[in-house]
């Protein structure tokens, strides 16, 4: 059994996506209950990817083609992982903010974050005050996510907050915002919960915030 | 014909400075000099021989040459050297435009990298230095890097070759005062690589020697030359004069002036062997006329250096140059200004032996910290000389059309093959704030240091035979008599 979550943790690792949902559909055949293999197969795997990248021994296309192989083997989990009732990481609304249409950060956060177990919700780039309000309200997620390459449109970060709160929907979810321009003092001053400096930090804040 | 120094062609970054009908010009002008002015030989042997092949030779030393006498020792001079390591393994190619780096000579002070002191070389230090190079993968020659204060001046050419074959196994260029140290050297040389022939096959030393501009030669300098011909050693017997005080103002005077000068040894050393090695070099600098000092780091020196290349590419000889050669007193911003302009010139221009690096204060001190940056610069400019590839496989017009607008390219399969083609640097960093932060927020200056104190501690070369190791004992302790 540990052998066969060893060979997941390694494939995902490996980033081939196709043999990462094969084997994980063989252990669930084998019996191997679907949260040990979460746990011990597609978590593991990525924790020891999200190691590596920091020690600078991975780099970011061999960390998103992890993600991607994570992203298959949850495709097989996640309607067994529902109905046994075992909560993934959570579900993480994200987007580049209104008039800005710059993506290439918020997609790297988005896959990053995937790899990390959560359940993304990508509303793509230039996204409106509302649409955040409508997806938060549609999608309860623990957690939203905002993202501006430009100092003239990093401002509109504040009326999705303001418009969260008069929703009455600021309370249900945790903020985060990145960003080339964007500093923690900027994520204090409109209140956001939490500043991330690059992908791989965003990771380790999402998880902070939803545990 | 476009002389550049494209290693890749019509790939590479293409830099050329003069025309054909420049490097004629000066070509031509330094044969008439030879032929007018002439060189004056403190050297009775040099001047028989150079009677002997028809030289016009008047007030007892001064020697005239006719243009024949430099033609054919030009055509006689091998178009290439291949020096080997210790183990005797092929090291440098010296030929075409490949670029290979090498520390300086005869320092008289160090920069302590533990206490940042400026302060006489000892053995240790400069042993330490030999192990530095030899860690470095950049880094492809040893020179002596410094004079040790802790030995009699007398065996102090002696005691840096006995290091140097001990604490590195790459190729040395080396210095000597006089013949016999000079014969000492091979002997030990010899001794590693397990006979005279066995040296004369591997290659394994060069000699730096120079003329004493303007237009002398001295008799140990052509005394060492000499010798050096009769074991078929290569030789860089390079002038250093100074535009403006030991040659004329001009750049292309200096040349002119340099060419005279390398010719008439070139033509001496093979009239003694004829097709014994030679490596075609000058140091052409000038004089600051604000602090007298000779310039290492000038705009006017990274010019001559590219032209002294293209010369003797042109003459179809192994060339020398300099780089990561700075006029600072200590390793800052200006060290690492000239450092970062030197080499990539250097790599542009295309010589084969590039030494003097971490050379600082015109050549007074070196710096340990220098070396290592000059390491991280040529793996910069590696990249940068490979160019742009322009092929059906590169223009990836079918990957621009799977992924289309307004996808990404981070995870596809071809920037997954490829990513690593980009340089990744060592020392540089590129983080953002809070990680840069995170990790010490050092300052490359501080990283450097960190570095060359993590390799002096770790690193170990492949260690040398003990029996040739006794060997070259014994030749030191002969030289101390």
């Amino acid at each position: 059994m540990a052998d066969m979550l060893q060979k997941i943790a390694s494939n995902l690792y490996d980033g081939d996506d196709d043999a990462v949902a094969e084997l994980v559909q063989e252990a669930l055949d084998q019996g191997l209950a679907p949260q040990d293999i979460l746990s011990g197969g597609l978590i593991a795997g990525m924790d020891e990817v999200g190691k590596d990248f920091k020690a600078g021994e991975l780099f970011v296309p061999e960390v998103l083609i992890a993600a991607r192989a994570m992203h298959a083997g949850m495709g097989v989990l996640r309607p067994l992982l529902a109905e046994s009732d075992v909560p993934s990481a959570g579900k993480f609304v994200i987007g580049t903010v209104e008039g800005d249409l710059h993506d290439i950060g918020k997609n790297l956060v988005r896959m990053m974050i995937e790899g990390a177990g959560f359940e993304t919700i990508d509303l793509g780039t230039d996204v409106k005050v509302a649409a955040f309000v409508e997806a938060v309200r549609e999608h309860r997620p623990a957690l939203v996510g905002m993202s501006a390459l430009l100092t003239t449109t990093m401002v509109n970060m504040k009326g999705t907050i303001e418009a969260l709160e008069e929703a009455g929907l600021r309370d249900s979810v945790k903020v985060m915002i990145g960003g080339a321009p964007v500093t923690a003092a900027f994520a204090e001053e409109i209140g956001a919960d939490a500043y991330a400096p690059d992908a791989a930090s965003a990771v380790d804040v999402a998880r902070g915030l939803a545990g | 014909m476009m002389k550049t120094a494209n290693s890749i062609a019509f790939q590479s970054p293409q830099f050329s400075l003069l025309s054909e009908s420049q490097l004629k010009d000066i070509h031509l002008a330094a044969l008439e000099v030879l032929r007018r002015t002439g060189i004056r030989f403190h050297h009775r042997e040099a001047v028989d021989m150079l009677k002997k092949a028809g030289a016009f030779v008047s007030d007892g030393n001064l020697v005239r040459l006719p243009a024949r006498m430099v033609e054919d020792a030009i055509a006689s001079a091998p178009g290439r050297i291949v020096m080997c390591d210790r183990d005797g393994e092929p090291a440098m190619f010296l030929e075409g435009t490949k670029v290979y780096f090498g520390t300086g000579s005869d320092c008289l002070n160090f920069l302590d990298p533990e206490t940042g002191e400026h302060r006489k070389f000892t053995q240790a230090d400069i042993a330490n230095g030999y192990r530095l190079c030899d860690a470095l993968p950049n880094i492809h020659f040893n020179m002596s890097i410094g004079i040790p204060s802790d030995v009699d001046p007398e065996v102090a050419y002696d005691v840096q070759m006995a290091l140097m074959l001990e604490h590195s196994t790459k190729p040395i260029v080396f210095v000597t005062n006089d013949r016999a140290s000079c014969q000492r050297a091979i002997d030990m040389a010899a001794a590693v690589a397990g006979g005279y022939e066995a040296l004369r096959e591997q290659q394994h030393i060069l000699l730096y020697s120079e003329p004493t501009s303007p237009f002398q030669q001295s008799e140990t300098a052509v005394d060492k030359l000499l010798l050096m011909a009769e074991h078929e050693l290569p030789v860089v017997h390079s002038p250093g004069p100074q535009m403006g005080a030991t040659a004329p103002i001009t750049m292309a005077g200096g040349l002119v002036m340099s060419l005279a000068e390398i010719f008439s040894s070139l033509v001496v050393h093979q009239l003694k062997r004829r097709g014994a090695p030679f490596v075609f070099g000058a140091g052409l600098h000038h004089m600051d006329m604000g602090s007298a000092q000779i310039c290492y780091a000038s705009p006017e020196f990274q010019l001559t250096k590219a032209a002294v290349a293209e010369l003797g590419r042109w003459y179809g000889m192994p060339t020398w140059g300099y780089a990561s050669c700075s006029d600072a007193k200590v390793m800052d911003e200006q060290a690492a200004v000239e450092a970062t302009l030197a080499v990539l010139m250097a790599k542009l221009s295309g010589g084969n032996l590039i030494h003097d690096v971490g050379y600082m204060e015109s050549g007074l001190t070196t710096s340990f910290e220098m070396i290592v940056l000059n390491d991280e610069l040529v793996a910069m400019t590696n990249h940068l000389m490979k160019g742009i590839e322009v092929s059906d496989d590169t223009l990836m017009v079918e990957e621009l059309d799977r992924v289309g607008p307004g996808g990404h390219f981070m995870d596809t399969k071809e920037t997954l093959k490829r990513f690593r083609d980009f340089w990744f640097p060592g020392l540089l960093d590129r983080r953002t704030r809070l990680p840069w932060l995170e990790a010490g927020g050092t300052t490359l200056g501080q990283r450097l240091t960190a570095r060359v104190l993590e390799i002096i501690k770790e690193h170990q070369p492949r260690p040398l035979d003990p029996d040739k190791k006794q060997k070259v004992q014994e030749i030191l302790a002969q030289a101390a008599k």
